[in-house]
């Protein structure tokens, strides 16, 4: 039987599709091969790059370009299946305006803050920027030199960006992006259970009995996980969906009930349900008194301002993270004034609802999982949010078991793998570990070979203040790496783009493709992407996950990890560190921070021919070491034989992820939980090993207003998100022309009745205000975000509609993460 | 404020499989309304699961028949399995014989 390309692609896409979803593949689909299609194109493993699901793609190359992509039927994750966002994966590396060249602010051929970007040599590029960080270095110290990452970096670009900073340059202003997306679910894991990440996993998906989705539009935001939830929904009838937002979204259409709450509410709902557990009786005692402690935490903590600002005259602004210990009983007394009148009052959710919510968790026949992400995340009180949630799963003892838990889901594809574990905080190292901590930044230094006293004590800038920094001239020279921050970040007119565009300072950002960020950059640096490049993501659930180089970078693009490691050759060590530590290891003073950091006889440790045959990798071509893999060891070494054990490197290359601990070649699905994790001992039970007690903490914290909140002269709350078509800022998504098209621009959801009362009608223009800032876009009263009266909904991908221009920068003043969900706004047409 | 180019994709021949989840009882409807679109066909109905094939001249018409399928009454998630674009000249070639695919599956 003769036939097309195209036919046997068809017939493919149907065989693959019914696989997926474990139905016959049609009559004739049944007849082809689908391996001969194959053999016109090479196929690889990879995990998709976009958002932090971590879904498993078999990725088909055809002459040295990526043509095709599939969901792989082997990964746990997706089962073959994958969201509309994969369907640009082989798209997102071919737009056409993909940077290839170096790009440097000139004025008749010199480095001008004021000039036009034009085209450089690489060795231009790190000639000016190594002037300016040295200058800035010798000025101003360490503090004047910073970075801003990524989620979306390779665990070894984390790791080596994170110790270029630490250890090479003596600075702590090291953040990620994902601080604006989940640094409150860290603070409350590390807070609650003294190590970070979910003890559960996505297995729980299918073991579930409830499904509660707090401040999560998984539908948009997670939809492999949503395919997974609506097929435990379907096929067990007696498995119940509870969605909980400040508006209406997609996840409504699968609940059994939802609840649209009033902004900021949800601390008290949450201190309603304890309540609620508590007064019927149904907490579980044995499980409490093993498990855990309680802890009165400290009120009134401000929200994270510039500290002239008047709501940080708090009593506790100077101690957020503080409390002292008190009694079940206490406890239980402190929870007791959230009642259910009271709390359906204030959060304008019907009593039988909250009722009904408090009656899931304190069942103790059902098993419940909670999802929760940015509308938890991006809160003033978004630590808090997480201790809140907690304390419902462990008054109930429904936690690190299959089926139960809380879980933090991620926008991310590395959050989890990069910026927390390998630990890209301006506070942390890797391994969960700390800078404030001796015994820590010992660990650290003798892993990296380093004198005593190498890493500064003190956390470093993080990304608000990395902005408020740069406008007040603190900090001068300034690295942004694979994300478009002058985007994304709160109060662009007041801070981002003043700290940037101030003449003090030097701003390097490297990406794929032009951003609002890099035309406010004075040098541009282009950026090999994905399977340009060898990388490891980690997932939300823990799953390590790796992908080897496919294809070449165009033009003169490199990857972070080739920039980082190139730039470091440019720094003798007696330019950076001061003369008493280098006294201390005097055989450093006239090597490079390359030598220093990178040919340290570990990171350097593997030859060339460690690489599996048949791929490329650019970086051990430049370098002549296998530096992904040397990387990745001396990183393992920080967790392993502590509860933060990966595998051996070439393992990942096998398999399709493993999720962490992973001990004696074995993934842990459900951590504290005898059975299941190697670290619990024989009769423990359940142990929280991550505090020296093995107890949860349970904290009392009450509900508290937001940092703004609608009055007569702004009457509006403004929350701002993700659509499903556009990932984050756009600027990858909204290179490719077609996804442009299906979302061309922002546009703000709100009510019918507050549209007819503003007088305007669905697609009229309208401007929305702030006291911060103004920007323009148009009405939407229909479609998938049905806000209710009093609250607008923005999205923040569209580039020429810049949201973050009304955002308020206040945040968490534990996790230092923005609350994008909150401000007022005033609404008026143009 | 920033210039986005959208330059004319050159003529291609998108081909899509997608899963479609629906409430059961909608299943034979929806599967005649996702039949009735321009370039969709429903290869597999079953347990309100439907497998479609889309083929198409451009992503842009890919992404509008999975909008147009999630706005039908009655579907509860669109998921895409596989995605292959090529040039219409590559797509009409003819396949070879050849059995043994290179690389990973």
């Amino acid at each position: 039987m003769k036939l097309t390309r195209r036919e046997f692609i068809k017939h493919s896409a149907a065989a693959a599709t019914a696989a997926a979803a474990g139905l016959p593949p049609d009559a004739l689909g049944q007849n082809i091969v689908t391996e001969r299609l194959l053999t016109q194109l090479k196929w690889d493993k990879a995990p998709c790059r976009f958002c932090g699901v971590g879904c498993g793609v078999n990725v088909g190359v055809k002459d040295g370009q990526v043509v095709a992509t599939h969901g792989d039927i082997n990964a746990e994750v997706n089962r073959g299946i994958n969201c509309v966002k994969g369907y640009f994966l082989s798209k997102i590396m071919y737009g056409a305006d993909r940077l290839t060249e170096p790009l440097l602010r000139q004025t008749n051929g010199q480095y001008d803050k004021n000039g036009e970007l034009q085209p450089v040599s690489w060795e231009r590029a790190f000639d000016v920027m190594a002037e300016q960080f040295k200058k800035a270095l010798k000025d101003k110290g360490p503090t004047a030199v910073g970075m801003f990452g990524s989620g979306q970096w390779t665990v070894w670009e984390g790791y080596a960006a994170s110790k270029l900073y630490k250890a090479g340059f003596r600075s702590n202003n090291i953040d990620p992006n994902a601080r604006h997306c989940m640094a409150s679910a860290v603070a409350g894991f590390m807070r609650t259970f003294g190590m970070d990440e979910p003890m559960g996993c996505y297995d729980d998906i299918e073991q579930t009995d409830a499904f509660v989705l707090w401040g999560a539009n998984m539908a948009e935001m997670h939809p492999i996980l949503w395919t997974r939830v609506t097929d435990r929904r379907l096929s067990a009838p007696h498995v119940e969906v509870a969605v909980l937002s400040v508006f209406e979204h997609r996840c409504y259409d699968l609940a059994d009930f939802t609840m649209t709450f009033r902004p900021q509410t949800d601390l008290a709902i949450m201190n309603y349900i304890a309540n609620h557990i508590i007064r019927s009786g149904k907490v579980n005692r044995e499980f409490v008194n093993r498990n855990t402690r309680f802890v009165l935490g400290n009120a009134d903590i401000g929200y994270g301002l510039r500290p002239e600002h008047p709501l940080q005259q708090a009593k506790n602004v100077g101690d957020p993270g503080g409390g002292k210990p008190m009694s079940f009983d206490e406890y239980a007394a402190f929870v007791a004034k959230y009642d259910l009148d009271s709390v359906a009052k204030l959060s304008n959710v019907p009593k039988e609802r909250l009722e009904r919510l408090a009656e899931l968790y304190a069942d103790p026949a059902k098993s419940v999982v909670s999802y929760f992400t940015m509308g938890f995340n991006q809160h003033t009180r978004g630590t808090w949010c997480s201790h809140l949630l907690y304390n419902v799963h462990l008054l109930t003892g429904k936690i690190s078991a299959p089926g139960n838990g809380p879980f933090s889901l991620t926008g991310q594809p590395s959050a989890c793998g990069t910026a927390r574990e390998v630990g890209t905080f301006s506070h942390r190292l890797p391994a969960d570990m700390v800078v404030t901590k001796p015994e820590h930044r010992a660990i650290a230094e003798k892993i990296w070979k380093l004198p005593p006293g190498t890493i500064p004590d003190k956390p470093g800038f993080h990304a608000v203040l990395q902005n408020r920094m740069l406008k007040d001239g603190k900090l001068n020279a300034y690295w942004v790496m694979c994300n478009n921050n002058m985007q994304a970040a709160p109060n662009i007119m007041q801070e981002a783009w003043p700290g940037y565009r101030n003449p003090q300072n030097f701003v390097v950002v490297s990406d794929a493709y032009p951003t609002v960020t890099t035309l406010a950059a004075d040098l541009v640096l282009p950026t090999a992407m994905w399977v340009e490049k060898e990388g490891a993501y980690g997932n939300a659930e823990r799953r390590t996950q790796f992908w080897h180089q496919l294809v070449k970078a165009p033009g003169q693009a490199r990857s972070d990890l080739w920039q980082l490691v190139e730039f470091s050759k440019r720094f003798r060590v007696d330019e950076v560190w001061p003369k008493e530590l280098v006294d201390q290891a005097p055989q450093w003073r006239d090597k490079t921070l390359f030598d220093l950091l990178f040919r340290n006889g570990a990171v350097d440790r593997f030859p060339k021919t460690d690489l599996a045959r048949g791929y490329l990798n650019d970086e051990l071509d430049a370098f002549g070491f296998y530096l992904q893999k040397g990387l990745f060891e001396e990183y393992a070494e920080f967790g392993r034989g502590h509860g933060h054990d990966l595998a051996p490197f070439d393992t990942y290359h096998e398999v399709r992820g493993l999720r962490w601990p992973v001990v004696n070649g074995k993934e842990t699905r459900w951590r504290y939980r005898e059975g299941y994790d190697p670290y619990v001992k024989a009769g423990q039970g359940v142990y929280f090993y991550g505090n020296p007690d093995g107890k949860a903490v349970i904290y009392a914290l009450p509900y508290e207003p937001a940092a703004e909140e609608p009055d007569k002269e702004f009457p509006y709350w403004l929350c701002t998100g993700r659509v499903l078509e556009h990932w984050h800022s756009g600027s990858m998504t909204r290179r490719v022309p077609e996804l442009y098209r299906a979302v061309p621009n922002a546009v703000c959801y709100m009510h019918p009745e507050d549209a007819r009362k503003l007088g305007v009608r669905r697609g009229d223009e309208i401007e929305i205000v702030s006291r911060r800032g103004a920007m323009k876009t148009r009405v939407e009263t229909r479609g998938r975000d049905k806000p209710p009266p009093g609250l607008v909904f923005v999205p923040w991908f569209d580039a020429s509609q810049l949201i973050n221009k009304v955002t308020l920068d206040a945040t968490c003043p534990i996790s230092l993460q923005t609350d994008f969900k909150k401000c007022a706004v005033n609404i008026r047409r143009v | 404020m920033m210039p986005i180019a959208a330059p004319a994709p050159p003529a291609e021949i998108h081909i899509a499989g997608i899963l479609v989840q629906v409430r059961r009882a909608a299943c034979a409807g929806i599967a005649d309304a996702v039949r009735a679109m321009p370039g969709l066909e429903v290869p597999s109905v079953a347990d309100g699961r439907l497998v479609v094939v889309a083929e198409c001249a451009t992503a842009a018409e890919v992404v509008d028949r999975i909008d147009r399928i999630r706005a039908l009454p009655g579907v509860l998630n669109v998921a895409l399995v596989y995605q292959h674009a090529e040039s219409v000249g590559a797509m009409e070639e003819e396949m070879s014989n050849e059995t043994d695919p290179p690389g990973v599956h």
